[in-house]
């Protein structure tokens, strides 16, 4: 079950999109729909090479997308989720009044980037042009496999999409004698549509300089999902929800 | 960030540069005490990378802390060889960026007056804060 079973600090956690053109309906290549779930757009990300035959104590080769793009260097996160808009009705004869949920209005997701311009120059064009764009924030307490970019080899053996530098990959070791299948570091990924809505450099005279950046997100945020330890290694993994993952 | 190793490496490296050579002022590592043929004056580099950084998710790490160069010149010979000697610190120190990853603060003196372990020198601390990012 790698989805988080345990309290622990989210030093790892990561934010990512891919470049893809967002659509209703079917996708075609270079396209993610709005209409998928987490198992069609977690594939626009990585992708894993499934050994042919069960090994011991050795990685899965996991590679990042061509069209996978990490947010590097961020100093803080926005609170994930949906906030609650309680309204309170009052209540004629009644000591107190009631409290109903009202419709809730999206999320600020303001995230603050210690600022290098030569990583973070994308950010801004991405604002500029608008566009929606599918996110992904990969909750993770433990170490991942960090994507190389440039096609080059990764830690695990996977070869990444050139521009893919610095998306966080899965951790997956097969286990030892005796067992077919693989252990894969627990993380907790969260999907959004939305679209950067600003961005703002600040300067500081005592710390890194920063960037302070605004998503605007469409519709609900979906997660968590994580994949499924599989009991054999050179089977499909399975990518969902808790329980079942 | 740099390691611990190429920090003060790093640092020590400032101390080897013909800009400081020039200058003519000996500076030791922290550790290792000039005894035999010690010159008049002399400064000991301690590095403290002694606070950690959580400012930024991932492996990356940063560390912070202070570095202290112990300036020693001869009692009795008046304080301003001290305050000579932290401006020539100044000229190598003072709000840099050391190799690929220190940033210097703004320095500070302390003057300490004669030292405790060897009452022919008097000492001042010329203190300033780092970064590593």
């Amino acid at each position: 079950m790698p989805n988080i079973t345990s309290i622990g600090a989210g030093i790892y956690t990561s934010l990512a999109y891919v470049t893809n053109t967002v659509v209703e309906g079917t996708p075609t290549a270079g396209e993610v729909s709005r209409d998928e779930t987490g198992d069609e757009w977690r594939v626009e990300f990585e992708t894993r090479t499934t050994p042919g035959a069960a090994g011991d104590n050795i990685p899965v080769a996991w590679a990042a997308t061509a069209n996978a793009r990490a947010f590097g260097r961020i100093r803080e996160f926005p609170n994930i989720g949906i906030p609650a808009n309680i309204v309170n009705v009052p209540q004629y004869g009644q000591p107190s009044s009631s409290q109903v949920v009202g419709q809730s209005d999206p999320p600020n997701l303001d995230f603050t980037f210690n600022y290098v311009p030569s990583i973070h120059y994308f950010i801004d064009d991405l604002r500029a042009s608008g566009e929606t764009k599918l996110f992904r924030i990969r909750l993770s307490n433990g170490e991942l496999v960090k994507s190389q970019g440039g096609t080059a080899a990764n830690e695990s053996g996977g070869t990444d999409g050139a521009g893919s530098a610095d998306v966080q990959l899965p951790y997956e070791w097969q286990n030892g004698a005796g067992d077919d299948g693989s252990t894969i570091r627990e993380f907790s990924d969260f999907y959004l549509f939305g679209s950067v809505a600003s961005f703002e450099i600040v300067p500081a005279l005592t710390d890194a300089n920063q960037v302070n950046v605004s998503l605007t997100i469409q519709g609900q945020l979906s997660g968590p999902w994580s994949y499924a330890n599989p009991t054999d290694v050179t089977t499909s993994l399975v990518y969902g929800k808790p329980p079942t993952a | 960030m740099a390691s611990y190793s190429q920090i003060i490496g790093d640092l020590e490296n400032i101390f080897a540069s013909s800009e400081w050579v020039s200058n003519d002022i000996q500076a030791y590592p922290s550790n290792i005490a000039p005894t035999s043929n010690r010159p008049n004056e002399y400064v000991i580099i301690e590095v403290l990378p002694a606070q950690e950084l959580n400012i930024q998710y991932g492996d990356e790490k940063q560390v912070a802390g202070l570095i202290i160069l112990q300036i020693y010149t001869p009692v009795n010979t008046g304080t301003r060889r001290i305050y000579e000697i932290s401006d020539l610190l100044d000229d190598v120190l003072n709000k840099k960026v050391i190799g690929d990853s220190i940033q210097t603060s703004a320095s500070s003196l302390d003057v300490k007056g004669n030292d405790l372990d060897d009452p022919s020198l008097f000492r001042a601390d010329y203190v300033l804060r780092f970064s590593s990012y």
